[in-house]
Formats: C-alpha cells, structure tokens, sequence
C-alpha cells in the first residue's frame, strides 16, 4: 500500500461501516512502519486520528475522514521531495503464461441458462464500458465515466473468475490495472489507453460469442489476436509505469484535494460520503423478457382483435335490436384496440446502441485515415421494430463508411478550402408521416454530378446526361459497382457500398434520397416504415381467391383501354404506362386460377414495381386496402416464391401476402 | 440357438418403441393410425386458403388460433383415390419438435391402446408399396390398421416420386440394408 493507494481508500471509505474502518487502519498502520523521518510521524498522527475515530458519532467520523486526508495530503507532499518508492503492485503480477494456452475448455458443471445469463450479463457490462470509453475519450475528466468503466471491467473480471474462464479474466484484471493509473491520477486517459480498452472488450465480446455457440463442455477457440492484446496491455502498463516514476509526479494528490473539498461541501449537508461508486440512477426499470413468451403475446393480441371484429360484425349485433349490448361490446372493442396498439410498442427498441457502434466505428475509421471527425447523433432515443435494429445497422454502417473515407477531406484539404478542420458527420433519427427518418449527413466534399457522369457513360450506364435531373444522376450511385473513388482503399471503395444500402433499405420496405451540395457536404436521408411485422396492403381479387400486394410496391392501378394493350407474338402482352412499354403478367394465368376475369379491359392492371423492374399485374378487382401481420407459413407451404408470407384477416382465413419480385422472376420465366 | 434369441430380442426392442397409444382414422376405407402424442388437436373442416405453386397434397393454409399451418392432403400424397368431402371430415393436427402441420383425413375413428404382441412389422410389397413411411400394422379387436411413422409422411418430398425413383433404380436399397 503506497499513498495513493492509501488515499484512494480513505475516498472510497464508508463512515459507517465499521470493519471497512478497521482494515484501513491496518492499512495505514503498515504504512507507518514502512515511512521514515518526517512522513512516519505524519501518519502517526493521521493513526491516532482513526483511532478516535471508532468511539465517535458519524458526523464527528466524516469530519475526521476529512481531516485525515489533509494529513495524507501533506504525507504526500513529503514523499514527492523524496523519489517516490514504487512498491511492485500485486495487480501487475500475473504470470503470462496463463495466456498462453489457445483453447479453451466450458466445464461441464454449468448449466446452460447459468452460462446464457453469465454471457448476456456481461455483453450489457462490455458495451456499457464501451460507450463509457468513447465518452471519456471527449471528457477525460469525468471520474464518474471512469469508474463506469472501472465497475464495467471488475463485474466482468470478478464473474468469469466465478465460470473459471482465465482469458477473459484476465484481460479484464490487465485493463483495469492499467486504468488504476488513470483513476489514481498517475497517467491521464490518452488515446493509448482508449484504443487498448476498446480492444480488450472486442476480444472479450469475441470469446463471449464464441461461448454462447459451444454451450457447457464445449471447447472454445481463443479468437486470433488474443495474446498480442495481453502483450500489448502488459507492455503499456510497464512502460507508462516507468514514465511517471522518473517524473515522480503523485497526481493522486490533486484529486484527492478536489475530492476533499466536495466532502467538505456536502458533509454539512448531511449527506452520504461518496463512498463507493454511486450507480446512476436508472431512469426506467425493465424487466428482460423471452422473445419466444413475447411473440406468442403478440400472436393472442392478435387474434383476439380478429375475434372481437368478428363479435362485432356478427348479425345478432348489426340488426340493431340490441342496443345494450351492443355498448358493451364496442367498450370492449375499444379496450382490445388499446390492448393491441400496447403490445405492438413492446417490440420498439431506442436506437441507442445502434448509434453507440456507430460513434466506435466513426472513431477507428477517422483514426485509421487520419481525419479529424466529429461525429454527432441525434434521437437515439428514437424507438423501432427489434427485428429491424440489425437490418438498420447494416447500411448506416455502408454510409459512415462512405462519409468517412470519400466525403470528408484530410485536414489539409480542409484547410485549403477554408473549412475547419475537424469535420462532422451528423447521424440523426426522427419519426415523420408515420415512417422512421435515419440521416447520414457530412460536412465533406459532396458528391459531384460530372464524376459521376462521367463513370455511368464510362460504364454504359447512361448515353448523355443532358435530360437527367440532380435527383436522377445521384440514384446511379447506387447502382452495383458504381464507385467515383480514385483509389481502393481497405475500408471502402470497391463499389459495393451504396447498392448494398440501397438493397438493404429496400428489404426494410423503405426508401433512400440523396440531399447534395458539391463542395459542402451530402445527405443520405432513408425513409422506412416503423416496423417490419405490419405491412401495408392492397387486397386484390383473382376469381375467388384474394392476395394482398404490399402497397409499397404498386405504382399505380388502371383499368385499361383497348388502345393501352398490343400484342407481342400472339402470345404476349404489352401496357403503355406513361410513355414506357411494360410486360402483362396475369396472375390467374401464373397461379392457375380458373374462374377468373380474362378480359383484360374488364379487370384491372396492377404496375408493381421492384427495383430497376416494373410490370403491370392483371387482376380481377382491388378490393380494399389493409394492414396486416406477416407471419410464416410453415413447412411445406413456405417455399413458394411468389408468396412472402401469410396473413390473418379480418374475417379469420388466411390471406397471402404476394412478393412482387418473385412474381415478376416466375412470369420472366414463362 | 444364439443366434434366434438375438434376433427375437431385437425385434422385441423394436417393437416396444411402437407400443403405446395411437389415433385412428379413415383413408379411403383403410384403417390408419397414428402415435396419439404426435396429435396436437382434431379440428373440423374450416375454410382452408390454397397456396399457390406449391405441391399438389399441399391443400393450402388456415389460420388456428392466429398461427398459420400447412394443411396436407394425405390421399393425395399417397396416390390414392379421393373420396368426397363429408361431415366427418376433418384436420388432425400434427405437433412434433420440429413440424407443425395439418393432415385432411376422410373420418377419425377412436384411440387404441396396442401392445407389442399387437404390433406386426409391415410386409414387403416390393416396389409397388413404399412401406419406408410405415411403422409397422397394428392389430386389436379383428381390424387391421397401418401405423404411420408421420414425420417421415410429412417431410418426405413426395413418396410417389420415391417409389419411382426406387423402381428405375431396379434395386431397392432398404432390401440390401436389410
């Protein structure tokens, strides 16, 4: 025990509790008759001061908690005159070898929900700390962040040593004897120690993954990289270690006065020592919840609304001869109704930790190219289908990437053009018009219409861009391996990027536009429905069948004139649809529907489009337009591609829910 | 001497793994039977949506309590006569780990109790009769009903197809693992 460490407990000491009491005293009594001259004698005092200490009231304790740290602080004072001796820490003595070994053995004895709870517990720690980290690398000060992160890294340590799983224990045990440092003012939190941190909970998340696949028994395989991670922590440690001694510099002491002075402050008002780490208060509890029991909530709600429109339209009811009961059943209508909007919101997730991956994406890439990058989310509060929360990542991801490497310039470049030179990357959520809004927006370069002009006829992808609107030339971006940058880099480039957002976006049943100012920056604002389980539907009827065709993709619905419809062959039909010449596809023709309308200008002509891909679907008649949940159809029945899904409707059958893109891939087939 | 005692003891292995209670039904005049645990409910004939492209004994989908299930036409997938819908129509509901589906049979008749002395192995038929789906012919009270091994009825592509495949093939493989 040196000063510091001394000074660190005496912060952390409960007035109350007195065995904690005691076990600082032994402290400070070995430290007594380890010092000489001087310091000896100070911290005699400082033990008579403890002494008193146990036969007094809990105010005149916190008084004397304070005056012992002005009599540390002196002891403190002393020792810096003389070269501090830097007594070899227990913390650091950790035999590499228990790193060694690259496999990995679960022991059989745990059972398999202990192990699951041991793994999500400490995923929720990981990540925690991860954007505990990234907020201290902005706010080195924050002693609360770095005890968040502290705590963060001792739960994790302190549990596997529980499961016996040294690699994860001590990876933790390394990290948090290098930010023992930091907390005890011997080094400030630099990037070094940031970079390390994050690392070692990468690897940490990495094994936890691996060992939520093996289960009990299972052998795991150590993840590569694991042991330069040990090494690079070991050697960090020894080497700032070996800085601050030759500058002697207890910095301890400063936080401790800043602290000393707080307890001075909120001692008089009668208020607890920050003793320990207060956790912060939670603001919202939760309970965790299966998502098999969830789901089949959602299921009943469901039916239960079926079953209650079905009461409601029921003859006895309509006939109007009931008037009482038919009060009582639109009551409970309503409450069914309420009951069903509850259980959707169930499923809605913040985006919270989707942002929070982004900010650590956004710092490594900005630190890997060497620009300077502020990135700023907004409405991380923003709540959306848990389905969707992967689906989202996928693209933001593709984007700040984009951002990162092609829009924003380096410093210098920044310079020239009079800009400041920390750039910034906006990521920001919103609800409109009952859609998710998500932004990617940077203050970079833009993108610049000739470029890409220039690559899409380079390409043959467009003959002249004369005719072509702003909007226009930026949809060719995200066309496949449509890229205008001049070099491959390892991070983006390849020009993959913006048709996998666009795809990705699509499969969310959303859309994307690009807001652009060449030279100022770019937007890409994506537009997507707030949950995937409801689709919004077009009822359509084809002889006695009813499909419903997701509204996103019709275009439009004619009944059309003989003089709109030509013939190809015999054979084939054509539609104009303004200006352009689409394929016929007649859905009784592909589903083998007998009583259906042949007549072409008795029915109706659906335009769906898919993509780039548009035809017009022959049908009988739209009926109606309804919102529907998508839910699987089971074995046997699933692997129709022109059907994505079924539907329960409102009268209790099941309605199938058409893919549009699988139809048009059958009827090219044809 | 050895040798038989042997073979009787694995026979009566395996039939001891049959032995237990099954649900009977109608197919056509034919008594079938199946394992009572793999039933998950009867339900009467309700209006089932047709799916398109998809396998013919694949009747289409309805809606039980808000999930959706396949409904199989068993006489279609095993080639045979269909017969009219009647009032004793109905669906058994097929429940095991992995599958949930629906089974149309022509009329459900009553639960057996069968012991292994009441459980035969199916007889060989040679190419005409796929008996892979088979678990053996149960017998009680002078009728005799198949017993079908229903998840191996399910997942199989197509059992027509099958025995076509083993009748070009000119050999039947089961015979030569036998």
């Amino acid at each position: 025990m040196n000063l510091n460490h001394l000074a660190i407990s005496l912060i952390e000491l409960d007035p109350e509790n007195l065995s904690e009491l005691e076990g600082f005293k032994k402290n400070l009594v070995l430290s007594k008759g380890q010092a000489k001259g001087h310091l000896k004698d100070v911290l005699g005092q400082a033990c008579a001061e403890v002494e008193a200490w146990f036969g007094q009231d809990l105010a005149s304790r916190r008084a004397g908690i304070v005056r012992l740290g002005e009599l540390l602080e002196q002891a403190m004072e002393f020792n810096g005159v003389n070269p501090p001796v830097v007594k070899p820490e227990k913390l650091q003595a950790v035999p590499p070898e228990t790193a060694g070994s690259r496999n990995i053995t679960l022991s059989k004895d745990f059972d398999s929900e202990l192990l699951n709870e041991f793994i999500i517990e400490n995923m929720e720690l990981a990540t925690t700390a991860e954007s505990a980290i990234l907020d201290l690398e902005k706010d080195p000060n924050n002693q609360e962040l770095l005890n968040t992160i502290f705590r963060g890294f001792h739960t994790i340590k302190g549990t596997s040593a529980f499961l016996n799983l040294d690699c994860v224990k001590d990876l933790a045990h390394h990290v948090e004897s290098m930010l023992v440092r930091v907390r005890d003012g011997q080094d400030n939190f630099t990037r070094g120690h940031a970079d390390l941190s994050l690392k070692s909970l990468d690897m940490i998340k990495s094994i936890l993954e691996r060992m939520k696949s093996s289960g009990p028994g299972g052998k795991i395989e150590l993840p590569l990289g694991h042991e330069e991670i040990h090494e690079a922590l070991r050697t960090f440690i020894s080497n700032s270690r070996k800085v601050n001694v030759q500058s002697g510099e207890p910095a301890a002491k400063l936080i401790l006065k800043e602290l000393l002075v707080q307890q001075n402050e909120e001692g008089l008002a009668d208020k607890p020592l920050p003793s320990i780490p207060v956790p912060e208060p939670a603001a919202e509890s939760t309970v965790r919840v299966k998502v098999d029991r969830l789901d089949k909530l959602l299921d009943t709600v469901g039916e239960l609304v079926i079953a209650q429109t079905m009461v409601g339209q029921d003859e006895l009811i309509l006939d109007g001869k009931n008037h009482e009961l038919n009060k009582k059943i639109s009551q409970a209508g309503k409450i069914v109704r309420e009951l069903h909007d509850l259980s959707l919101v169930l499923r809605m997730v913040p985006l919270k930790g989707t942002f929070r991956k982004m900010v650590r994406l956004a710092r490594d890439l900005s630190q890997k190219n060497g620009k300077m990058l502020k990135l700023i989310t907004e409405g991380d509060e923003t709540e959306i289908d848990r389905n969707m929360v992967d689906m989202v990542a996928d693209p933001l991801v593709h984007l700040i990437r984009n951002a990162i490497d092609h829009g924003i310039e380096t410093p210098e470049e920044r310079h020239r053009v009079g800009k400041s030179s920390e750039s910034r990357v906006y990521i920001t959520a919103g609800h409109a018009e009952g859609s998710i809004i998500l932004t990617v927006w940077d203050d970079g370069r833009g993108l610049s219409r000739q470029k890409i002009v220039d690559k899409a006829m380079a390409r043959g992808l467009i003959d002249s861009a004369e005719r072509m609107t702003d909007q226009e030339v930026w949809q060719l971006i995200f066309q496949p391996g449509f890229s205008t940058a001049e070099k491959v880099t390892e991070i983006s480039g390849r020009g993959v990027g913006l048709d996998v957002v666009r795809r990705a976006v699509e499969r969310l049943r959303g859309r994307i536009e690009v807001q652009n100012s060449e030279g100022r920056g770019c937007a890409f604002i994506m537009r997507m429905p707030l949950t995937m389980a409801i689709t919004d539907g077009m009822v359509v009827k084809v002889g006695s069948q009813r499909y419903i065709l997701p509204t996103a993709n019709i275009q439009k619905a004619v009944r059309p004139d003989e003089s709109d419809i030509h013939t190809v062959n015999q054979r084939a039909e054509m539609f104009s649809f303004r200006d352009e010449q689409l394929p016929v596809f007649r859905l009784h023709r592909l589903f083998d529907i007998p009583d259906a309308q042949t007549q072409l200008t008795s029915g109706l002509l659906v335009v769906i489009s898919e993509g780039q891909q548009r035809c017009a679907l022959f049908v009988d008649d739209l009926l109606t337009q309804t919102q529907v949940v998508t839910k699987s159809l089971g074995h046997g029945a699933e692997n129709t591609s022109c059907v994505a899904g079924g539907a329960i409707m409102g009268d209790g059958t099941v309605g199938l829910i058409l893919d549009t893109a699988g139809i048009i891939e059958l009827a090219r087939q044809r | 001497m050895e040798n038989l005692t042997a073979t009787n003891d694995n026979q009566t292995a395996r039939a001891d793994s049959r032995v237990g209670k099954y649900l009977t039904f109608f197919l056509a005049g034919e008594e079938y039977g199946v394992e009572i645990l793999k039933v998950q409910e009867i339900i009467g004939r309700m209006p089932i949506t047709p799916v398109p492209l998809t396998s013919n004994y694949i009747l289409g989908v309805i809606n039980l309590r808000g999930k959706i299930h396949p409904i199989m036409d068993l006489k279609i997938k095993f080639g045979m006569d269909s017969s009219e819908i009647t009032d004793e129509t109905c669906i058994i509901v097929i429940k095991t780990a992995s599958l949930m589906m629906g089974v149309l049979v022509d009329k459900v008749s009553e639960v057996v109790n069968l012991a292994s002395g009441d459980i035969e192995d199916t007889p060989s038929f040679g190419a005409d009769v796929n008996t892979e789906y088979l678990l053996g012919v149960g017998k009680t009270g002078g009728s005799v009903r198949l017993l079908l091994d229903i998840e191996k009825v399910i997942t199989a592509s197509d059992i027509i197809h099958l025995k076509k495949a083993a009748e070009t093939s000119g050999s039947e493989p089961e015979t030569e693992t036998n």
